[in-house]
């Protein structure tokens, strides 16, 4: 009888243990949502990494294309090449780090100088006397022009159709502002006559072997020195933003000018443009000023991709 | 007579010890039992909290990101939050409550039940056609426009 009592109170003890074995574990199992919070708050600095990332492609890709439009400042594929292998070279060492990226210029802001300062006529380097001096001119940021009064036509005819030698400023809607030259006098004199675009026209006269005339502000300098102004194609409103500028009959002209026009005006290059060349009268210098930039920046979290302009010089950071 | 009572006397306390045992569990377990639940509560909050917290800066990095790539740019980001917090599942909702894009996100939590709240501000406006988007992996979007919450795919 008491061997099977001793064996009772083990019982007693299994049963106990057990039971606190199961409320320990239920605490434990409870409080265990409490850990996994913890743990969570530490895993949620990669959108932060990303972020910075991406930002320090973007700032990078920006200072390169800077850089390398002050290298390659005439023509778009020049820089267009270069920036292509800058990307070639940066988008392997970002790819170790498990993000594809990309840089590519998508258009540029070119601003051209067109000069003949040797006094000659006004056809271009193939002879040509009616020629588009510049297309889709987006700015013109400066004309000047000197002309001399010996080759002038001494016709009254200063028309559209007429002989004197004429530039044409028109936009896209086909509206002109025009400018005629002539000497109808019988001595040495320069006559400008400008036709806006909705048919009124001013005349200014020099009596004088030559004469400046700024287009782009509108003012003629007579022989005495005294100022004519007119209305200039950047005060038409009726002449919109891009321009398309010719010269006609430009065989009865001689004198100088300078032409400073905003917009890709260069067909391929230079050299193979007959208009213009590098070197002699009329010459044209182009320069990027600005370029519009796409950068592509993708990892497994972020796709980023942006537009950005870059204006060399222009420290907007 | 003596030897009947000492037998009597070890089932007595065999049965007492069980009793008290028992008595002492079920105590143990009761009083615990809200301490654990509200611990339980406590701890879903603050994950709630937490996982707020980490999208309200996923949509500031998304806003901050859509004012350097321009215009015409765009931004995807994915936000990496759990589908469950604790027990169950949980519901996101974002609400305008304020002007100058002052926002709140609302996580809802059904077990246990409790709600959390989060403030942010943005630059850019965020779609409200959201509605309410179950927990787990998120996708937000800068479309040129306005920044969009979405579940994502």
């Amino acid at each position: 009888m008491a061997d099977v009592a001793r064996g009772d109170r083990g019982q007693l003890l299994i049963v106990s243990a057990i039971g606190l074995a199961i409320l320990l574990t239920a605490l434990a199992l409870a409080l265990n949502t409490a850990a996994y919070a913890g743990t969570h708050a530490a895993a949620s600095d990669n959108g932060l990494h990303e972020q910075q990332a991406a930002i320090g492609y973007q700032a990078s890709a920006e200072r390169a294309v800077a850089d390398l439009m002050a290298i390659n400042d005439t023509t778009e594929s020049d820089l267009r090449a270069a920036v292509e292998d800058w990307d070639q070279l940066t988008g392997a060492e970002y790819a170790r780090d498990g993000a594809v990226t990309h840089v590519s210029v998508t258009d540029t802001t070119v601003e051209n100088r067109i000069v003949q300062d040797d006094t000659r006529n006004f056809t271009d380097q193939s002879g040509a006397d009616n020629w588009t001096v510049a297309t889709n001119a987006t700015a013109v940021e400066g004309f000047e022009m000197v002309l001399e009064a010996t080759a002038l036509s001494s016709s009254d005819d200063c028309t559209a159709s007429g002989a004197c030698f004429t530039l044409t400023v028109e936009d896209e809607d086909g509206d002109a502002w025009r400018l005629f030259a002539s000497n109808t006098s019988e001595n040495e004199s320069v006559e400008i006559t400008v036709e806006t675009s909705n048919g009124t026209t001013e005349t200014c006269t020099a009596e004088a072997s030559s004469a400046p005339i700024n287009v782009t502000n509108g003012v003629f300098v007579d022989e005495s020195g005294a100022e004519c102004s007119f209305t200039s194609f950047t005060e038409d409103d009726g002449v919109t933003a891009p321009y398309t500028i010719r010269y006609e009959r430009a065989t009865n002209v001689t004198g100088t000018y300078t032409l400073t026009v905003t917009g890709n005006v260069v067909e391929g290059s230079i050299e193979d443009d007959e208009r213009y060349a590098t070197t002699g009268s009329p010459r044209i210098t182009p320069q990027i000023r600005a370029a519009n930039v796409s950068i592509s920046y993708q990892s497994p979290q972020l796709t980023y991709h942006g537009r950005i302009r870059v204006v060399p010089g222009d420290d907007d950071e | 007579m003596t030897m009947n009572d000492r037998a009597v006397s070890t089932a007595v306390g065999y049965a007492l010890a069980l009793g008290i045992v028992t008595l002492l569990t079920i105590g143990l377990v009761m009083g615990f039992a809200p301490l654990v639940t509200g611990q339980q509560a406590e701890a879903t909050h603050s994950t709630l909290e937490v996982l707020g917290n980490d999208l309200a800066g996923d949509i500031e990095r998304v806003d901050h990101l859509a004012a350097a790539a321009g215009p015409n740019g765009t931004v995807v980001l994915r936000s990496e939050l759990p589908e469950r917090v604790g027990a169950s599942g949980y519901q996101i909702e974002i609400d305008e409550t304020g002007e100058n894009q002052r926002y709140e996100i609302r996580l809802r939590s059904t077990g246990p039940e409790t709600i959390a709240t989060v403030g942010f501000r943005t630059g850019i406006e965020i779609d409200d056609t959201t509605g309410t988007l179950d927990g787990g992996p998120l996708e937000i979007r800068y479309d040129g426009d306005r920044l969009v919450v979405s579940e994502d795919a």
